[in-house]
């Protein structure tokens, strides 16, 4: 493999050139440096920052400018080739996710992207040119699913510190009109910080929806992992007004995420299995229409599933919280006062699980103080 | 003794959610949506979190791997995942449960909607729930149910009118309203709520509580017609036609139009609901259809205990019906009429104790209930408990209307032939038959014979063998389930009179020539076989 023969840095990104003598695998590119900056130094395998979105491979790279280490996505489309449909899905996925990371990079609790650029081999023999797209984000230390534990009353502040940096990330999604869509356990990025506080942040932006309507998921009825997924999606109901829509599908997935740290199981799981089989999702039904059945299962899941594996001191409060954020009416989903206003209230909820949080804090110190 | 009822009409139950949750009435038609969402988690996902949680080995990727059992089709490939969470000992207990429904595919072991409960229990769990969210519509139907139980009527049309302003549309709370209106006298109430609900005119669940409403109240029905005619055009699938059709099959047997009342409970019975079952039973002797174990099995499990009690009552079955009785009351525990059938069939079958629960448990709900307070007066008596049982009857000459003076005659007989005064309670009894004789009343005619001869007989009384030669042979004139069930126990040798040909709505016939079996979904003559062989119609000659 040659070295590198031009890296040119551009609005579309950098564009950088190797001469090879044949063409290497999108998982053989340790060693390769990309556009004279990244230096692409161990496989991940399979990464959790990789979980979603246009699939590609990671790698860890270290910044030959400042030193720190990045987390590179190597996406090899052409291999879609045989399938051209699919491909052009691809590429409009690809382009649309370096355009989210974009619109992102000013959001502090959202994975950023460094750079982005094409990496492209030229055989030498003949000219042949084979291209990867590269996205350079913010390396983390691999997703909470890793780090979570589920002994009773441990860990408690730092669950309630992660979930209000998701919380502010979703807000600040909010705020740009975008909305993440994709919640999730295994896209929450965890960094090396000594401070308990600043845990985490929000990667994959891939499927993010947009108020404009420009995105690819914007009409599109939700494909995938259904674990995450609001109830009112996996029914296939279309709430008309974006808030309602978008921004109450992720303050849904957020309060799943509390029930996936505190009590290890999806609510979305759990309710769909506890519904009658013929008002589960799947059957072509009305959400509206059995929306008194759903509520009844939820209600009763919360009360006899989750709740009780709180830990005790701040079960009622955060039971609220886990039932405003996922409330099976979007309509009426978020804190109550905030709803009353108009919108979600992810703020307040994110100020709601820092109050929780610094009492959690405050009496871990105590407990380790008597003891 | 007796078991007097209101006649059957085919208004709306109001059961349990536990109980309503299978039946297709709960939510009434469910629109059908075009969207093609599903559960179906992609396979390669599953493989990825899969590999992800044996390369970590951790708690987090095993609690979330667990939660692809959203899709049952995966339930197999999360087995061994499953396992692992059964036995770690970092797992939590619901990701224990997650993985025990995951290694039995298709049972949910969390048992939201078939918790079995005492009512104490059953009231403080909906109150909770209540608490925690108070638009849970189907808690606050519940707790109204509970409520009326008890009498107390306030409480319940403070919890369901909040059932309504949250949920207008809902077909549970607007069935049960109806049901409650029509419970605590009130008809004209309920035919006037139903009217104006939004909701009737494209539901045919609410078409069909409005025709037998307005059949109740003898008033004019809004919906019959338009019933009629969407029954003839097929507007509804079979699924929700079942309670329209028997309603309005009511209707036509009500202007005596048996041909094609008969027609109509034929199409109820392909998909029925517990009420056109009970239904169906209870008009068996004008339609004379049939209601076997193949009929009953075409409803949604769950909930038709009304229908299993009646059969069992018919088919003199008292052990069963006493049970079924019980599982019936439990479906609505504000109505009487389980407790007056169970107290009578336990009062037959000489269960007294039992018996007494009944009425007791029934009085709570409807302390004006006369019936049951005559089964309750007949419980103590035999009980040795005479006082008490005079008592009662003071409470029935005060609360009846004249309609149960028959029923009060036996039992002071029997309280007097208890009492020693055998002459006093002969004379008492043949009034109590006198009375029945002339209201035309035969069953309960033969029951009072049959009720008679036992207490002669238990108290050894001056000619107890003629009166027990007098109600055997008036039971085979005049056959009643009671009087058969009665007398069987006094060593009595009785046969079972009270079959009658009936026409079934399935008859399998076998094709010999192709050796095929062929399900005939069509009325037969009375009394026809359940299976035939197909006869061949001759061929013409060219």
């Amino acid at each position: 493999m040659g070295n590198n023969a031009a890296a040119v840095p551009n609005d579309e990104g950098f564009k950088d050139f190797h001469e090879v003598a044949a063409f290497p695998d999108a998982e053989a590119l340790v060693g390769v440096t990309i556009a004279k900056r990244w230096e692409l130094v161990e496989l991940l395998a399979k990464s959790p920052q990789d979980s979603g979105g246009i699939f590609g491979v990671g790698y860890r790279a270290h910044d030959l400018k400042d030193g720190v280490d990045r987390f590179v996505k190597v996406v090899d489309y052409r291999r879609k080739l045989e399938d051209p449909i699919r491909l052009v899905e691809l590429l409009q996925e690809a382009r649309f996710e370096v355009a989210a990371h974009k619109a992102c990079l000013r959001m502090t609790k959202v994975v950023r992207m460094v750079d982005h650029g094409m990496l492209t081999f030229r055989k030498t023999e003949d000219d042949a040119l084979y291209s990867f797209l590269c996205l350079v984000q913010e390396l983390g230390d691999g997703d909470i699913k890793t780090h979570v534990d589920y002994m009773p009353n441990q860990g408690v502040p730092w669950k309630l510190w992660v979930l209000r940096e998701v919380a502010l990330a979703a807000r600040q999604m909010e705020n740009a009109n975008l909305a993440h869509n994709d919640i999730k356990p295994s896209n929450v990025i965890r960094f090396e910080s000594k401070d308990v506080r600043r845990p985490v942040k929000l990667g994959d932006v891939g499927r993010i929806v947009t108020k404009a309507g420009g995105g690819p998921h914007d009409q599109k009825e939700w494909a995938g992992d259904p674990r995450h997924k609001p109830i009112e999606v996996l029914y296939g109901w279309y709430e008309p007004e974006w808030t309602n829509r978008s921004t109450a599908a992720d303050a849904y997935m957020l309060g799943n995420l509390i029930c996936f740290l505190f009590v290890g199981a999806s609510l979305t799981e759990r309710i769909v299995s506890s519904l009658p089989a013929q008002y589960q999702p799947g059957k072509n039904l009305m959400y509206r229409d059995v929306l008194d059945v759903v509520r009844h299962t939820w209600n009763t899941v919360l009360a006899e599933q989750v709740l009780p594996n709180l830990p005790g001191e701040i079960r009622e409060k955060l039971g609220n919280i886990i039932r405003w954020l996922t409330e099976p009416d979007p309509v009426v989903r978020g804190e109550p006062s905030a709803r009353r206003a108009g919108t979600i209230g992810l703020d307040r909820i994110a100020s709601h699980l820092e109050r929780l949080a610094l009492q959690a804090q405050m009496q871990e110190r105590l407990q380790r103080k008597a003891s | 003794m007796n078991r007097l009822l209101p006649t059957r009409r085919l208004i709306p139950r109001w059961r349990k959610a536990k109980f309503s949750i299978n039946q297709p009435d709960m939510l009434g038609m469910v629109r059908a949506s075009t969207s093609k969402a599903t559960v179906a988690a992609p396979s390669d996902d599953v493989d990825r979190e899969l590999h992800a949680w044996k390369r970590t080995g951790a708690v987090g990727a095993l609690a979330d791997v667990l939660a692809f059992g959203v899709d049952p089709q995966q339930h197999e490939r999360l087995a061994e995942a499953a396992r692992a969470a059964i036995v770690s000992e970092d797992s939590t207990p619901t990701m224990r449960l997650v993985a025990q429904e995951i290694l039995e595919s298709g049972s949910s072991k969390s048992d939201v909607w078939q918790k079995p409960l005492d009512a104490r229990q059953s009231v403080q769990v909906l109150r909770a729930l209540l608490r925690n969210a108070p638009d849970d519509v189907i808690a606050l139907v519940d707790l109204a149910q509970h409520h009326l139980a008890h009498g107390k009527r306030q409480a319940v049309e403070r919890a369901l009118g909040a059932a309504l302003q949250l949920s207008p549309d809902s077909v549970h709370v607007i069935r049960a309203i109806t049901r409650y209106w029509v419970h605590v006298g009130e008809e004209d109430k309920a035919h006037a709520f139903i009217k104006r609900t939004s909701r009737l005119a494209v539901d045919p669940w609410l078409m069909a509580s409005e025709i037998a409403i307005a059949q109740v109240v003898r008033a004019p029905s809004t919906q019959l017609k338009k019933a009629q005619r969407a029954i003839l055009s097929k507007t509804f699938s079979d699924r929700n036609v079942s309670e329209l059709a028997a309603a309005v099959g009511g209707a036509e047997l009500y202007q005596g139009n048996l041909k094609q009342a008969r027609k109509l409970f034929r199409l109820a019975l392909e998909r029925p609901n517990d009420n056109v079952l009970a239904q169906a039973i209870t008009n068996q002797s004008f339609l004379g259809i049939e209601v076997d174990d193949q009929v009953l099995r075409r409803a949604p499990m769950g909930g038709i205990f009304e229908g299993r009690s009646l059969q069992a009552l018919v088919r003199a079955d008292f052990q069963e019906a006493a049970r079924l009785t019980g599982c019936w009351a439990e479906e609505e525990p504000f109505s009487s009429r389980p407790r007056t059938l169970q107290s009578f069939v336990c009062g037959a079958l000489g269960e007294y104790e039992q018996s007494l629960a009944a009425a007791e448990t029934g009085l709570t709900a409807d302390p004006k209930d006369v019936s049951l307070r005559g089964n309750k007066a007949y419980a103590l008596a035999s009980l040795g408990r005479l006082k008490e049982a005079e008592d009662e009857l003071v409470l029935i000459e005060c609360h009846d209307d004249g309609s149960h003076q028959s029923f009060t005659a036996a039992t002071k007989g029997m309280l007097a032939i208890l009492r020693g005064d055998f002459e006093r309670g002969r004379f008492l009894y043949e009034t109590a038959l006198a009375q029945f004789k002339s209201k035309k009343q035969n069953e309960p005619y033969t029951d009072c014979l049959a009720f008679m001869a036992r207490t002669m007989t238990l108290a050894q009384a001056p000619r107890f063998e003629a009166d027990v030669a007098r109600a055997v042979a008036h039971y085979e004139k005049e056959p009643s389930q009671a009087a058969l069930v009665i007398l069987r126990a006094l060593a009595q040798q009785v046969k079972d009179m009270s079959e009658e040909p009936t026409r079934k709505t399935v008859q399998w016939e076998w094709d010999v020539e192709t050796n095929t079996l062929r399900e005939k979904r069509e009325l037969t003559r009375k009394g026809a076989p359940g299976f035939v062989v197909a006869t061949q119609t001759p061929r013409l000659k060219a």
